[in-house]
C-alpha cells in the first residue's frame, strides 16, 4: 500500500506519450462521434474542437440537466401510479409494481446528482427528496436491533405513524394529520437532526421495503403488502400509514415538478447558473464532477460504509439497490465529461462537451481523463455484476467485497485528481461560484 | 499541434526557474515534517503509553481509582491525537488508521449500533489485535473508547460485565499499535518520502505536492473545526443547541480539543523554518497572524467546559465569538491562497 502511487503522473504521462508510441494521442484523436450512436448538430461541432467555447458547453450542460430532471419527474409520476394502485388494492403484485417502479424512478434521479454541487439552488433543494442516512424510527416501526437512544437524535423512535400526539425532549408535536404539509414542514428535519427524514424516495422506500433485517447477509427488507391493508392491517395503524405514503409521494413528485421548473430559461438554477458568466458555468459543472466523485461517492457512500461494516449506511438500505445507485451516480459524472444524457425512452441529448474542449487544447490531460473515466466504469461495472448487495459486500472477512469497493474507491480518486488538473489547466482554480463557497471549498 | 505538447512540457519541467522553486517547496516541506510533524507524531506515540500500560492490569482491579487514572490516561492520548488530527496524508491513510483511531462526527449513530452488536455478542475471539482490525472502525477508536469510561454509570457496567472491559483492553492497545506505528512510519520511512517527492513513481508527484498537502491540513481543518466542532453544536440558537453533537462531550474536553487543534495548525503554519507561510505573499501573512491570535485569544477565553457554556447566554455568545473568529482565519488564509497559483482541490468536506 504504501508504495503504491497515489496520484496519476504528469511527467509520467508526458514521458509515456512521448518515448512509447503515442498511444495517448490515438485516444485524444477518438471523434466523439464514435461513442454518440445519433451524432446530433452539436456533436458535429465536436468534430471541430477548437470551435468549442465555454458558452457552448454550458447551454449543453443545461439541455442535459432539463432532460435529465425531466425523466426524474416522468419516472416519479410513474411512481405515484404505482403508490396509488398499491394503495387502492394492496397486494403482492401491486406492493412488487411500487417496488419497481421506485427502483426505475432511481435511475434518472441519480444521473442527476452531479447537478447538486455547484449549483446552490439544488443544493438546497436536494434535502426535501434524497436525504440519508435516515433514522427510520422516527417514521413508523422497527425492530429492537435498531436501537433505543442516538448522541444525535431525540426522535430517533418517535413513530409518528404510531402516535399521534409527540412530545419529546420538550418539543411537543401533533401529529394527527400526516399531511404533505406536516411531513415537509414540521417532520423534515425536526430538531434541526438532519437524519429525521420526513419525505423523499428514502422514506418512500422506507414504506415500500420496511427496515432490511439481514444485516450483512442476503436479504432486503421485506415489509408485507398488508401494512397498507385495511381489512387485514399488519403492524397496526395501516390508515396512517397509507395516509403517511400518499402524503410523501405527493411531496415527492410536487419537489422533482418544482425542480424541472427550476432549470427552465427563467428558473431559479437556470437563473442562477447564467448569472455566474461562461466560465463561472464551465466551474460548476466540474464542481458537480469533482464532489460527487471524491467527497460523496467515494467518501461517504463507497468506503464509509466499509470502514463501519455497517448495512444501515448504505444508501438504500431498505431496498438493497445500493449498486445501481452507485452505479447511476457514476454514469451522471460520465454524462458530464461526454456531454451526452440518454434518456429513459432512448433518445439522445448531447452536444458541446468538455471531453472535446479538452481534446483540443490539452490533449495530455484529456486522455489521461478519458482513460480514468474508463477505469472507473469498469470498476463500477464489476461491482453491479459480481451478484452480491451492498451491505453483503461490505461484512467484515468479505475479502472480495472489500477488494471490489476498494477498486472503484481508487478509481474515483484518480478520476477526482484528473478533475482537478482540467480545473488548473482550464485556469478556473480561483472562479467563485455564486451561491456556493469556492471550488476549493464547495458546500458543506 | 497536440503531438508536440508533450515535448513543451518537459521542457517546462526541466527549465531552471522551475528546479529552483522545486528546491524551495522542498525546504519548506523537509523543514516542516522534521521540525513540527515528526515531533507532534512521536508526543502522540508517548502520550498514549500510559493509557495502554494501565488499561493493561485495569480488568484484574476495576475499581473507581482505576477507572480514574485511565480516565486521565485517556485525556492525555487525546491531546496527543488532537495536535496530528489535521494530517490526512501520509501513514495515517495506512490501514483505515486514521478512521480507527477516531469515527467521528457520527450522524447516523453508526458507532453506538455497532458497539450493542459487540457487546451483545461478547464474543472474546474478536477483542485479539488482528482480529479487532477487522471490526467496524465505529468499536475501535477513541469515540468508542470514551463511551466506555465516561458514560454516567461506566463502572459498575465495567464490573459488571467482563467483556467490556475487555473491550477497553483492547481498544488501549490498538490506540497504543497506531499510534506507535504511526511515529515510527513518519520517522523511519514518510520523511524520506517527503524528500523524495520529486523522484518519478512515489507517493507525491513532486514537491509542490507535499507543501500543498500541507497548506491544506491548515485550510482545511480550520474549516472542518468550525463547522464539526462549532456550529453543528451552536446550531441557531442557544435554546437549539446540541450538545452532544460536540466532539467528546462525554470527556468534557470539546473546547480543550480545539485548543490543542488551533495551536497545532500554527505551528504548522509558521513554527518552521522556512515557514509553510513562506509559500503564501508576505504581505498576507500579517491578517494571518492576526487571525490565529485572535482565535487563540478567543478559545483562550472561552468556558473550559463546553457543556456548562451552551447552558448559559454568555458561554454559548462566547463560543459563537470563537466561532466567528474562527471563520475570520479561515477567510484570512482563503485570501492568501486565492492569490497565488495553487489550487487546493476537492475535500472530504464535499457532499453530505
Amino acid at each position: 500500500m504504501t508504495t503504491m502511487p497515489r496520484l496519476s503522473f504528469c511527467i509520467a504521462f508526458a514521458l509515456a506519450a512521448l518515448l512509447g508510441g503515442c498511444q495517448s494521442a490515438e485516444v485524444a484523436e477518438r471523434p466523439a462521434a464514435v461513442r454518440s450512436p445519433s451524432p446530433s448538430p452539436a456533436v458535429k461541432a465536436a468534430d471541430q474542437p477548437q470551435k468549442i467555447s465555454a458558452v457552448a458547453i454550458v447551454a449543453n450542460y443545461v439541455a442535459i440537466a432539463q432532460a435529465t430532471y425531466g425523466d426524474a419527474l416522468l419516472t416519479g409520476r410513474q411512481l405515484e401510479t404505482a403508490v396509488n394502485a398499491l394503495l387502492a388494492h394492496p397486494s403482492v403484485q401491486t406492493l412488487e409494481a411500487a417496488r419497481s417502479a421506485w427502483r426505475a424512478a432511481r435511475i434518472p434521479y441519480l444521473q442527476s446528482e452531479v447537478f447538486r454541487f455547484g449549483n446552490a439552488v439544488v443544493d438546497e433543494w436536494e434535502p426535501r427528496v434524497n436525504s440519508w442516512p435516515l433514522d427510520e424510527g422516527l417514521i413508523d416501526y422497527v425492530a429492537a436491533s435498531y436501537g433505543t437512544e442516538s448522541d444525535n437524535n431525540n426522535f430517533f423512535t418517535a413513530n409518528v405513524i404510531a402516535n399521534p400526539l409527540i412530545d419529546i425532549g420538550g418539543i411537543s408535536v401533533d401529529a394527527g394529520n400526516l399531511s404533505p404539509q406536516f411531513l415537509a414542514e414540521t417532520l423534515q428535519n425536526i430538531d434541526g437532526v438532519d437524519a429525521n427524514v420526513a419525505t423523499g424516495y428514502h422514506a418512500i422506500e422506507f414504506l415500500l421495503w420496511g427496515q432490511d433485517l439481514h444485516g450483512t447477509t442476503p436479504g432486503a427488507g421485506e415489509r408485507p403488502y398488508t401494512d397498507y391493508d385495511l381489512a387485514k392491517c399488519t403492524h397496526k395503524n395501516c390508515d396512517r400509514r397509507r395516509t403517511y405514503l400518499a402524503s410523501a409521494m405527493h411531496l415527492l413528485v410536487s419537489d422533482l415538478e418544482e425542480m424541472v421548473q427550476s432549470w427552465q430559461n427563467g428558473g431559479r438554477a437556470y437563473g442562477a447558473l447564467m448569472d455566474k458568466g461562461d466560465n463561472g458555468g464551465l466551474a460548476t459543472l466540474l464542481a458537480g464532477m469533482g464532489s460527487l466523485a471524491y467527497g460523496e461517492l467515494a467518501g461517504e457512500r463507497l468506503r464509509l460504509a466499509l470502514l463501519l461494516h455497517d448495512p444501515e449506511e448504505e444508501q438504500d438500505c431498505f431496498s438493497d439497490n445500493t449498486l445501481w445507485s452507485h452505479y447511476y451516480d457514476n454514469r451522471g459524472i460520465r454524462n458530464l465529461w461526454q456531454g451526452r444524457y440518454v434518456r429513459v425512452n432512448g433518445d439522445v441529448v448531447s452536444g458541446a462537451s468538455l471531453e472535446a474542449l479538452l481534446r483540443a487544447n490539452a490533449p495530455e490531460v484529456h486522455a489521461e481523463m478519458n482513460a480514468k473515466v474508463e477505469t472507473t466504469d469498469l470498476a463500477m461495472e464489476a461491482l453491479v455484476k459480481q451478484g452480491s448487495p451492498y451491505d453483503v459486500l461490505i461484512a467484515p472477512g468479505n475479502s472480495v467485497g472489500e477488494t471490489l469497493i476498494n477498486n472503484t474507491v481508487q478509481a474515483l480518486m484518480e478520476e477526482t485528481h484528473s478533475i482537478e488538473k482540467i480545473i488548473s489547466v482550464l485556469g478556473l482554480q480561483n472562479v467563485s461560484i455564486k451561491g456556493s463557497d469556492s471550488l476549493t471549498t464547495p458546500a458543506k | 499541434m497536440f503531438r508536440h505538447a508533450p515535448l513543451l512540457l518537459l521542457t517546462w519541467l526541466f527549465s531552471p526557474a522551475l528546479l529552483a522553486q522545486n528546491q524551495q517547496w522542498k525546504e519548506v516541506n523537509l523543514a516542516i515534517t522534521d521540525g513540527v510533524i515528526v515531533p507532534a507524531y512521536e508526543r502522540f506515540a508517548l502520550a498514549t503509553v500510559p493509557l495502554t500500560t494501565d488499561a493493561a492490569g485495569f480488568c484484574a482491579a476495576v475499581t473507581q481509582d482505576n477507572l480514574a487514572k485511565l480516565q486521565q490516561d485517556f485525556q492525555q492520548a487525546m491531546d496527543g491525537w488532537q495536535g496530528v488530527q489535521h494530517i490526512q496524508f501520509g501513514p495515517i491513510t495506512y490501514f483505515n488508521w486514521n478512521y480507527r483511531l477516531q469515527f467521528w462526527p457520527d450522524d447516523n449513530n453508526a458507532g453506538t449500533r455497532q458497539m450493542d452488536t459487540l457487546l451483545a455478542a461478547a464474543d472474546p475471539a474478536v477483542l485479539a489485535p488482528a482480529a479487532f482490525a477487522q471490526q467496524s472502525v465505529g468499536v475501535q477508536g477513541f469515540q468508542a473508547l470514551e463511551r466506555l469510561l465516561f458514560s454516567n454509570d461506566s463502572l459498575a457496567a465495567l464490573q459488571k460485565t467482563p467483556f467490556r472491559c475487555q473491550l477497553v483492553q483492547a481498544i488501549a492497545h490498538n490506540l497504543g499499535d497506531i499510534s506507535t506505528g504511526l511515529a515510527k512510519r513518519w520517522h523511519d520511512e514518510f520523511r524520506t518520502t517527503v524528500a523524495n517527492a520529486d523522484q518519478r513513481g512515489g507517493y507525491f508527484e513532486n514537491s509542490r505536492d507535499v507543501t500543498l498537502d500541507y497548506l491544506k491540513a491548515v485550510v482545511e481543518s480550520v474549516r472542518r473545526i468550525q463547522r464539526q466542532k462549532l456550529e453543528a453544536v451552536l446550531a441557531d440558537s442557544q435554546a437549539a443547541a446540541h450538545e452532544r453533537k460536540a466532539e467528546s462531550w462525554r470527556s468534557d474536553r470539546s473546547v480543550r480539543n480545539l485548543r490543542v487543534n488551533v495551536a497545532a495548525f500554527a505551528a504548522l503554519f509558521s513554527q518552521s523554518k522556512p515557514a509553510l507561510s513562506s509559500v503564501l505573499p508576505a504581505a498576507d501573512i500579517p491578517a494571518i497572524t492576526a487571525a490565529f491570535d485572535k482565535v487563540e485569544k478567543s478559545l483562550a477565553a472561552a468556558p473550559d467546559s463546553m457543556t456548562t457554556a451552551l447552558k448559559s447566554p454568555q458561554g454559548y455568545a462566547a463560543l459563537k465569538q470563537s466561532r466567528d473568529d474562527i471563520n475570520a482565519l479561515y477567510e484570512a488564509l482563503e485570501v492568501a491562497v486565492k492569490h497565488t497559483d495553487l489550487y487546493l482541490g476537492f475535500n472530504s468536506l464535499d457532499g453530505d
